[in-house]
């Protein structure tokens, strides 16, 4: 068994975005079991996707990183090796794609065919012109109509998904999407069944589960009103229009997730897309995260139509009892925030300390925890200076910042007075405002720095598996757990 | 209290509670109770752009969803193009749709059709129905829907290419209900029923029951099913499968009454029908659109355009326009205030209170001609308004419609002219009407154009439906009209009016009233046709004759520039009342190898405004009555028709219904002249009668003008008759025609070819100086020797009209001057000459005929010619001691010739019209004159004369047959002229102190003219010799010979 997620169009990859932190913090159901992430946005641009994949990219090098190697931090693969973006026009030379040409419009009507007529009754001339290089446009009647002309066509992240699944006797599939734009509510019924067709008489017991991203935001669109677009004022009506659809249509779901959100938050540059469509993430795709970690560890509806989950908070503003880990929230609770802490205090104290060590600024006697982790208790001394270390340390910084920048967004996905308070004692202000600009994180108190230090000098490099590095980071990671 | 992880919901809350923090699972019905409870905003169904539903086949699948489901925020807006769409394709024929289908199988043949089988629905109101096969709903050729197998139809996406469809209302269609008149909805409703019918009659399928309801809801709103079944077109619409067959058969379309039929003027019977489309019509009536009925069954609801009109198909007899067809596109101003004359055209309200660019200017009516056909002028005068708003000015006209249930109705149209659409042009052009009157059965009127230089509109007359006009066109080089004659059968009404091209609009006119009372009297007309002049003379009953004079018959339209203005009289009609005597000119027509025939297209009677008008006239023929050229033949039939028309126009004016044309010819017309005349008067008299309704008669044979002329002489009181004798003679232009009478019987009558020209002009012509002596200007007498032989009659007539009595009157003064003896000694040996010839007719009647007496009696002279004599007495050839000798001087040459005994004491009398003689003869009633016929035209030879080497006696009677034949002077001796010299010198020449010395050189020379002349009457056709006396040819080669001498002496 494997876990295949899919994350499609814009609020899609931030999904996998959450799920891949999650997945960091150990709360995979088998983390043993691998992690496939595959991402399908026709806007390879798009600013979420790229948040999204360099998050993939900083948890890979970590996870990857054999001087990082250790028992508890990210503990699970995450696959395939290679970037795992489709767009359908992937195939085509074209590099401002539209559904006319994409469907040689222009031949069938010269041709005075039927098919043309009926391509003008099924979609405006606006929606057979405008180009879709930066997404369907809110359009997925459009995204549905090329999902299906590419989806396991030719070669690609689709070839290798396939080939992935075809060894896999239970698979697991979660795909993720909005219900009320364009790539995500084209891709997310489309591309379900087109899996489902593609595995239709394999000996493969798949499952396949979905996040239905209902509306969560909202922008200001001062542009174009006659530009085709995803139109925000519309989000509600699209989406009660797709919700009668999905009622009455045959879905290829064994689970379906929903989840929106009321208060609507805006989003601060509107874009078609490209890099400047880059919504700050939103604790709706932590929801989405979790429901693909509930799909992962339970089975849904063999027959007879998808099940539908939903969920209802008990607090305004948000806690951590709302987040449906099993466990009231406690589990999710815990990992977070020791990744948090291990991250802040990685960022704020040890990472500086070892860089002013290198560069001679430091002595190391007074890092005592420095003289047990990376002198006294090695065969061989790790050299601070060394560009593999270096490296090595950096791909932990860079994870840590990219975590952090995450989790900070998480919270504040609510308006700002409606903060969801998950974490005390912590102050991100300084290492926000390094990353984010971020400046409304609490202080971490400096007793609670005190006594992890206290902790870390005394943990002595405790034998476990693990590289040198690894150790350290073990150790500090685990102490960050106790705070 | 929990909180939905979802987005804003109603507050109402529909969707349940769940426990907190855990995935609880919902069921599929969920997703109804979310849609249900998202808090949308309510919007327009129109303004909707709901693209969530992630298949290609979304647009029908939304269609569908949003039909069935009442819920739906597309509900109204679906249903609205549901209905909208079955409405098109059940009045397809009714409205003219330009609808067609078109059949399409999903196949894998093409990567479209391929994908959207992929994603194939799956839903049918029957089991039979099927996506597979789709049958697409073209427009004018352009697909606006679908055939859906869950909803019958399916509107596109985008359904745009609509246009004149009541119920598409900005991109949509919608419920077509309330566009449609009663009559529609009973069509509709008779067609949903038949459908409702057939396709619920199909097995089930699991959408049929919804279908019912929103089919029998339909039915409902429209007002039920008809009681009258509704028939079913033939042509079908190729919808094959069996849902949808039952929406392949529109319905039959019905004649209805057109509301918009515009209601001509009263006396127009029209064979045509003018509908007036606008689509504010059902707003200013107060009534929907589908109510106001354009064409059959259409309506205006049906029958929206975007181009101005809607495009129907229509009988040829039945023409549609837009309101803005009845307007130009530019006005057209003249820059004077009151520019067209008010008692001719017509003012339409406002249009005298307009200012342009400051100025007060008059307008063209910028009315298109087409509403003329329709409207009387009068009528159509009275609904145009004028309205200036500040620089704009706005035109309005109100047209009468047909109205809705028999009850006429008006609407007003306008168009705005805003100053980029208004221009002013000067001046107007000249133009102008003959005559201004009009009777019932008057077929002529002539439309006289021209720009007169000026930069102007160009008007030309309108013509009704089948209505014919002949014109003579003449245009510059830029092909722009200059001048432009136009014959019609009817008044014009009204003026169609171009500048440069382009549209200017109409001018109406006051077309007269035609209410001449007429009082079925007869008109007896006789016309003096002269060599230099016409006069002519009416009758009625047993009145006395009277002139006939020319009123000025012109209608104006413009006023003219200068009054009078001189282009009528080079063009057109006098544009002023003419009398009669008129100088017998004809001016042509520029027209290239075309036969004249038409008078006034193909030149005009010269109407002579002023002696020097002639000097730059031109084309001008002189010689009209004496000229045997082809060319001037058909002129002379010109002149003549226009003579006709404007005596008719006279007579009928006076009340007449009948004239009989009476005129006369001199007995020097040869014969064939005489059947020439006869033959161009009869054939004029016909013409005249079909163009002017006029009953003509030609009086024929035309008499004599020695004849008329004596009956003039014997019709004055003093004179009452020729019981005691009379000489008249009549010294025409060309000719002198004399007539000797006894007991008022005529007993010689006679044409001799010397006359004024010979004794008189032609002593001008070869010394045009002499002139001077009277003050004549020498740029004058410049032109007079410029003139060529025949124009210099013309000429000269022309200014002895004008300046003769000017001349007589200084002659007392100047005549005893040895410069004017000379020219005195001259026309007094001409006038002599004359009456010495008619001495010698006094003795061949004694000597020849048995009951003559040998007396001589009183002379009366008439003609222009007998002027002459006022020269010979000093002025006045009646009272003065001159005159009195001048008159026993004449006698003595006639009593010479005559040889009679003594004068009888005699009288010469000179009348006191001269040169109306002729015309009042030939229509005053006849006085105890007889032998009227019976006195043969002979010319008597007057001198003697060797023929064929015998030798004759002056008392020969001469005919052309002998002057065919060599003629030559008896032994070179000329004894009656020998004679004449001798008794004129004896009087006149004694008188004068210049006697005639008849020496050799002077005899040589008249005999070498007489041989000439001798031999050109041998070379001649016998019926092309005018005779003449060889008496009067020597005298003419006297004073020719005598003229030159004296010329020379001059000189």
């Amino acid at each position: 068994m494997g876990y295949y997620a899919i994350g499609i169009g814009g609020t899609g990859s931030k999904c996998l975005e959450s799920l891949i932190h999650l997945a960091a913090a150990g709360m995979m159901p088998d983390k043993k079991q691998e992690l496939y992430v595959l991402f399908v946005d026709p806007d390879k641009a798009n600013g979420s996707l790229a948040r999204a994949v360099k998050t993939l990219e900083c948890y890979k090098k970590f996870f990857n990183n054999p001087q990082l190697a250790q028992p508890h931090l990210l503990q699970t693969k995450i696959d395939p090796d290679t970037t795992p973006i489709f767009s359908p026009f992937d195939q085509g030379n074209d590099d401002k794609p539209d559904l006319a040409k994409f469907f040689d419009y222009a031949a069938l009507k010269l041709a005075n065919d039927g098919a043309a007529h009926l391509f003008e009754v099924l979609y405006s001339e606006n929606e057979r012109a405008t180009p879709l290089h930066e997404g369907f446009r809110g359009h997925p009647s459009i995204g549905a109509a090329v999902m299906a002309q590419t989806v396991f066509e030719g070669d690609g992240p689709w070839k290798t998904f396939q080939a992935k699944v075809a060894k896999d006797r239970n698979p697991k599939i979660f795909l993720a999407g909005s219900i009320f734009g364009g790539t995500g509510a084209s891709g997310f019924p489309t591309i379900a069944k087109l899996i489902k067709d593609a595995l239709d008489g394999k000996p493969i017991a798949a499952q396949i589960g979905g996040a239905l991203i209902l509306p969560y935001f909202t922008f200001n669109d001062t542009g174009d009103p006659k530009q085709l677009k995803a139109k925000a004022e519309h989000f509600l009506m699209n989406t009660q229009a797709a919700l009668a659809y999905y009622r009455n249509k045959d879905l290829s779901y064994n689970a379906i997730y929903l989840m929106g959100d009321d208060s609507q938050v805006q989003v601060q540059n509107f874009s078609l897309g490209g890099k400047a469509q880059q919504n700050a993430q939103h604790f709706i795709e932590l929801y989405a995260a979790l429901a693909a970690i509930h799909f992962f560890g339970n089975d849904g509806a063999a027959d007879g139509g998808p099940q539908y989950f939903r969920l209802d908070r008990a607090n305004e503003p948000l806690n951590w009892a709302d987040l449906p880990d099993g466990d009231g929230g406690m589990t999710i609770r815990s990992k977070l925030r020791s990744l948090y802490h291990f991250s802040v205090a990685y960022l704020d104290v040890y990472k500086p300390m070892l860089d002013g060590i290198g560069r001679g600024q430091v002595r190391g006697n007074d890092a005592p925890w420095y003289i047990d982790f990376f002198q006294r208790n090695t065969p061989n001394r790790i050299s601070l200076n060394d560009d593999k270390t270096q490296g090595s340390l950096n791909d932990v910084k860079n994870y840590c910042e990219d975590f952090l920048v995450w989790f900070a967004n998480v919270q504040h996905s609510k308006h700002d007075n409606r903060k969801f308070d998950p974490i005390d004692k912590f102050d991100l202000t300084e290492v926000v405002k390094r990353i984010s600009s971020d400046t409304t994180m609490q202080q971490l108190g400096a007793k609670a720095l005190n006594g992890l230090w206290r902790n870390m000098c005394s943990a002595k490099g405790k034998r476990i598996d693990g590289t040198d590095i690894g150790k350290f980071l073990n150790d500090l990671y685990q102490n960050c757990e106790k705070l | 209290m929990t909180f939905p992880l979802l987005p804003p919901l109603k507050k109402d809350g529909g969707v349940a509670d769940l426990r907190t923090g855990t995935w609880v699972e919902v069921g599929a019905v969920a997703l109804n109770n979310i849609a249900k409870n998202l808090a949308v905003a309510k919007i327009d169904g129109k303004f909707i752009d709901i693209d969530s539903i992630p298949s290609m086949w979304a647009r029908p699948l939304l269609f569908e969803t949003a039909l069935y489901d009442e819920a739906h925020p597309m509900h109204q807006c679906v249903v609205g193009e549901w209905r909208g769409l079955l409405a098109m394709l059940a009045l397809k024929e009714w409205c003219d749709f330009p609808l067609t289908t078109e059949q399409l199988q999903i196949t894998d043949t093409k990567d479209f059709l391929r994908a959207l089988r992929k994603l194939l629905p799956k839903g049918a109101l029957a089991p039979a129905a099927t996506w597979e096969t789709l049958n697409i709903i073209l427009f004018n050729g352009k697909p606006i829907g679908i055939t859906s197998p869950t909803t019958l139809v399916c509107t596109a996406v985008d359904c745009g290419r609509i246009s004149g469809v009541p119920w598409f209302n900005k991109g949509f269609l919608d419920n077509p209900i309330p566009k449609l008149s009663n009559i529609q909805k009973e069509a509709v409703a008779g067609w949903l029923r038949r459908l409702s019918n057939d396709a619920l009659g199909l097995p089930k399928g699991e959408l049929k029951g919804s279908l019912a309801g929103l089919l029998n809801s339909f039915i409902i709103d429209l007002g039920g099913v008809p009681a009258v079944p509704i028939s079913f077109s033939d042509t079908g619409l190729g919808l094959a499968q069996d849902l949808f067959k039952p929406m392949n058969n529109p319905v039959v379309p019905m004649d209805l009454p057109s509301s918009i039929e515009l209601v001509p003027s009263p006396d127009k019977h029209l064979e045509t029908i003018l509908l007036v489309c606008d689509q504010t019509i059902s707003e200013d009536w107060k009534v929907e659109p589908q109510n106001v009925v354009v064409w059959k069954s259409q309506t205006l609801a049906t029958t929206q355009s975007f181009s101005g009109k809607p495009k129907l198909s229509l009988p040829t007899d039945v023409h549609l326009r837009s309101s803005q067809d009845f307007f130009t596109d530019q006005l057209f101003v003249i820059n004077q205030d009151k520019a067209f004359d008010k008692d001719s055209t017509l003012v339409s309200k406002g249009s005298e209170a307009l200012n342009f660019n400051g100025i007060y200017v008059t307008p063209i009516l910028p009315i298109t001609e087409e509403l003329l056909t329709y409207l009387d002028v009068s009528d159509l005068n009275e609904r145009i308004t004028f309205d200036q708003q500040n620089d704009s000015i706005v035109v309005k006209l109100r047209l009468t419609l047909s109205g809705i249930d028999k009850q006429n109705r008006d609407f007003v149209i306008s168009k705005e002219y805003d100053p980029a659409n208004i221009n002013s042009i000067s001046t107007g052009p000249v133009l102008a009407i003959w005559p201004n009157f009009r009777t019932p059965d008057w077929k002529s009127y002539y439309t006289y154009f021209t720009t007169a230089d000026q930069d102007t509109f160009y008007a030309r007359p309108f013509l009704a439906a089948g209505e014919r006009s002949e014109s003579r066109t003449f245009s510059d080089s830029s092909k722009n009209v200059e001048k432009e004659i136009t014959k019609t059968k009817r008044f014009p009404e009204a003026m169609l009016c171009e500048y440069k091209g382009v549209k200017a609009g109409i001018l109406l006119l006051s077309v007269p009233e035609g209410n001449i009372n007429i009082d079925g009297t007869e008109w007896h007309i006789g016309v003096d046709f002269g060599t230099s002049s016409t006069t002519v003379y009416y009758r009625k009953g047993t009145d006395a004759p009277k002139e006939v004079a020319f009123e000025d018959r012109l209608f104006r339209i413009t006023a003219p520039l200068i009054n009078p203005d001189p282009t009528f009289y080079d063009n057109f009609f006098s544009p002023k009342s003419e009398q009669t005597p008129f100088f017998s000119l004809f001016q042509k027509q520029k027209l290239g190898n075309m036969k004249p025939d038409e008078p006034i297209l193909d030149g005009h009677i010269y109407f002579l405004a002023g002696y020097q008008e002639l000097w730059n006239a031109e084309d001008i023929v002189h010689d009209l009555k004496w000229s045997t050229r082809e060319i001037d033949r058909e002129h002379l039939k010109v002149f003549f028709k226009q003579l006709c028309l404007q005596c008719a126009a006279e007579a009928i004016n006076d009340g007449a219904t009948k004239i009989h044309w009476n005129f006369s010819h001199p007995l020097a017309f040869t014969e064939r002249d005489r059947g020439f005349f006869e033959l161009i008067w009869k054939d004029v008299g016909l013409v005249c009668e079909g163009a002017t309704g006029v009953s003509q008669q030609v009086v024929i044979p035309a008499q004599s003008e020695s004849v008329v002329t004596a009956n003039f002489f014997a019709n004055q009181p003093a004179i009452d008759g020729f019981a005691i004798g009379a000489i008249c003679i009549d010294i025409g232009g060309e000719t002198s025609d004399i007539s000797i009478w006894q007991d008022n019987k005529l007993y010689w009558q006679t044409s001799l070819r010397f006359a004024a020209r010979h004794i008189f002009l032609d002593l001008l012509k070869e010394n045009p100086e002499f002139l001077e002596h009277f003050g004549v200007d020498s740029s004058d007498i410049e032109l007079l020797k410029e003139a060529s032989n025949n124009t210099f009659y013309a000429q000269a007539d022309a200014l002895i009209h004008d300046k003769g009595k000017e001349w007589l009157k200084k002659l007392p003064v100047v005549g005893a001057a040895p410069t004017i003896q000379p020219f005195l000694q001259l026309i007094s040996l001409g006038v002599a000459g004359l009456l010495y010839y008619v001495g010698l007719l006094l003795d061949y009647l004694s000597q020849s005929t048995a009951d003559f007496e040998p007396k001589i009696p009183n002379i009366y002279i008439g003609g222009n010619g007998c002027k002459i004599l006022h020269w010979m007495a000093a002025g006045s050839f009646d009272g003065n001691a001159i005159a009195s000798r001048s008159k026993k001087h004449l006698k003595h040459v006639i009593r010479e010739a005559s040889e009679f005994d003594s004068d009888n004491n005699s009288d010469i009398v000179i009348s006191g019209s001269p040169k109306k003689e002729a015309a009042y003869g030939l229509v005053a009633a006849a006085k105890k004159l007889t032998n009227l016929k019976k006195a043969q035209l002979n010319i008597l030879a007057g001198e003697t004369f060797t023929e064929n080497g015998v030798d004759y006696k002056w008392t020969e009677i001469l005919t052309a047959e002998r002057l065919k034949k060599r003629l030559s002077i008896y032994e070179n001796q000329l004894e009656q002229i020998e004679n004449f010299i001798e008794s004129f010198n004896a009087g006149l020449g004694a008188e004068i102190k210049m006697p005639i010395a008849l020496n050799e050189t002077l005899r040589g020379a008249i005999f070498g003219k007489l041989k000439g002349i001798f031999q050109d009457f041998s070379d001649a056709e016998p019926e092309d010799i005018s005779v003449e006396p060889l008496f009067i040819l020597a005298l003419k080669a006297l004073l020719e010979v005598k003229t030159q001498r004296w010329k020379n002496v001059k000189k």
